[in-house]
C-alpha cells in the first residue's frame, strides 16, 4: 500500500550538509564538493525510497551543489587565477551563517533557562494536588520508530474485500409484459400482492409506472376504494 | 515618606518591569525621582543581608525576582516550571528576528534554507515577536522584530543584551572559532 510520511529530521538542506561536515570533520572552507553531493544525493534517494518528501529545497540544493561541482571541473587559466573565485565560497558563507545562527539559538535557549530561574511576582498558583510532572510524550522517539509502527499498522489492516454493486436494470416494458400475464391469469390482481415478487424499491417504482403507463394506453383498468387503499387491476379486455 | 520604601512597595506589587514613566506617572505632581540609584541601593541592602531577592533590569524596567538558589522550592509551590515552549525551528527563526531585526520572513529563509511561515506565525502567537513595519524592498515585505514579552521572557533589558554575535568577515578569517563546530549532532 502506499502511503506518505513528511517528517522534518533535518532543519532543511543547510542542516543536513552541516551534518555532514561535523560528521566527517570536514574542513569547511575546503569543502569536498564531489563527496559531500554524492552524499546529499544519497540521502535524497534513501528519504525517496522511505516516501518522505523532502519539499523544494532539498532538490534546489541538490541543484546547486551540482552546478558548484560543475563549475569547479572548468579549467582556470593563468591569468584569470588571480580574480578566480572559489564556486563554494557563496555556499560556505550561507552555511557559516547558518551554524552561527543555530549556535545562537542555543545560547538563546541557556539565556532562557538562566531567566527562568528567577521567578518574578505573579505566577500562578495550581492547587490540584494531582497534577503530576507533564513529560514530553514523544520523547526518544525517532523518526524510524514512528514509520516501523505505522509500517506495522498498515500490514495490520484487514484487506478490503473489493466489490462492486450493480445495477439491476429494470425495464417499464418488461414490467408491463410482467403485469400483463399476471392480470392473464388471475384477471383481477391486487398491487400488494406482487410486492413479494418486487425485490427492489426501483423495482416496485418501475412497476408502478408500468400500472400508469398501461392505465394510459387503457390496457387496465384501476379501482382504488380509499385513499392509500389497496390499488386493485383488472384486464381492460374483461 | 521614604521613597527605598515606596519604590520596594512598588516592585513586590508588580508582575511587569516597572518603568521610570509609570514610576513617574505613580508619583503624579510630586517632583520625579531617579529609579536607578534606589534599586542600586536596593540591590546593596539585599546584598549585605544575604537576601533571596533581587532586582533585575529587564526590558526597560526593574523587576523583582528570586535569587537562582530557591528556584527549586518555588517550582515545588507552583508545582511547575517554566520551560520554553518552542521547537527547534522556531527558536532558530527566533535568534535570527533578535539578531537581524527588522527582518523580512525572506531573509530568515535565506538563512534557515527552509519555508518559515509557520514558525514565524507561532512566534507571532506567542507575542515573542511583532510586525516592525514594511521594508523598502520588492513587495514592500513585512519586517518582523522582538517584543517586550521576549525581553521580559529572556530577562534581557534591551536586545543589544543578547549574546554577542561573532561577525562573518571574523568567522571567514584564518582561526575559525573552534566551538563552532563542536559536535552538536551528538545528542541526536
Amino acid at each position: 500500500m502506499d502511503y506518505q510520511v513528511k517528517v522534518e529530521n533535518f532543519e532543511g538542506p543547510m542542516d543536513l550538509l552541516l551534518f555532514f561536515i561535523q560528521r566527517d570533520k570536514l574542513n569547511i572552507y575546503d569543502i569536498p564538493i564531489a563527496k559531500i553531493t554524492k552524499e546529499f544525493l544519497d540521502y535524497m534517494k534513501m528519504m525517496d525510497l522511505m516516501n518522505i518528501d523532502l519539499g523544494g529545497e532539498f532538490v534546489y540544493m541538490a541543484a546547486l551543489l551540482m552546478k558548484i561541482k560543475a563549475k569547479m571541473l572548468l579549467p582556470v587559466s593563468d591569468d584569470e587565477e588571480d580574480q578566480f573565485e572559489d564556486p563554494r565560497t557563496p555556499l560556505v558563507q550561507r552555511l557559516l551563517e547558518y551554524q552561527q545562527f543555530k549556535k545562537m539559538s542555543k545560547e538563546l535557549q541557556e539565556t532562557f533557562t538562566e531567566h527562568s530561574f528567577h521567578y518574578p511576582r505573579g505566577q500562578e498558583m495550581v492547587y490540584d494536588k494531582n497534577t503530576k510532572n507533564i513529560t514530553n510524550p514523544v520523547q526518544n522517539i525517532t523518526l524510524f520508530t514512528i514509520s516501523t509502527i505505522f509500517q506495522e499498522l498498515i500490514q495490520r489492516l484487514p484487506d478490503v474485500n473489493p466489490y462492486e454493486l450493480h445495477e439491476e436494470p429494470i425495464h417499464l416494458d418488461e414490467q408491463i409484459a410482467f403485469l400483463k400475464g399476471e392480470i392473464d391469469s388471475a384477471k383481477h390482481l391486487c398491487f400488494s400482492t406482487l410486492f413479494p415478487f418486487l425485490k427492489t424499491r426501483l423495482r416496485i417504482v418501475v412497476t408502478f409506472m408500468a400500472i400508469l403507463e398501461m392505465l394510459r394506453t387503457n390496457q387496465v383498468s384501476i379501482e382504488q376504494d380509499e385513499p392509500f387503499g389497496e390499488i386493485i387491476l383488472t384486464g381492460a379486455a374483461a | 515618606m521614604d521613597m527605598k520604601n515606596l519604590v520596594e512597595v512598588l516592585l513586590f506589587a508588580s508582575p511587569e518591569p516597572l518603568t521610570q514613566s509609570r514610576f513617574n506617572h505613580i508619583l503624579q505632581d510630586e517632583n520625579s525621582v531617579e529609579l536607578n540609584p534606589i534599586i542600586d541601593e536596593l540591590n546593596s541592602d539585599y546584598e549585605k543581608s544575604g537576601k533571596g531577592l533581587k532586582i533585575q533590569t529587564i526590558g526597560g524596567g526593574y523587576q523583582i525576582l528570586s535569587q537562582k538558589e530557591y528556584h527549586i522550592y518555588i517550582e515545588r509551590l507552583f508545582k511547575h516550571t517554566r520551560k520554553l515552549q518552542l521547537s527547534r525551528p522556531a527558536l532558530e527563526a527566533l535568534s535570527i528576528i533578535a539578531y537581524r531585526q527588522p527582518v523580512s520572513k525572506m531573509e530568515i529563509e535565506s538563512i534557515r534554507g527552509v519555508e518559515c511561515g509557520s514558525v514565524v506565525h507561532t512566534l507571532m502567537e506567542r507575542e515573542l515577536i511583532t510586525v516592525k513595519g514594511r521594508g523598502k524592498t520588492a513587495g514592500r515585505p513585512l519586517l518582523f522584530g522582538t517584543t517586550q514579552i521576549f525581553l521580559e521572557s529572556f530577562g534581557l533589558e534591551k536586545t543589544t543584551d543578547l549574546p554577542k554575535l561573532k561577525e562573518l568577515s571574523e568567522l571567514m578569517g584564518d582561526n575559525p572559532d573552534p566551538v563552532l563546530f563542536e559536535n552538536d549532532y551528538a545528542a541526536e
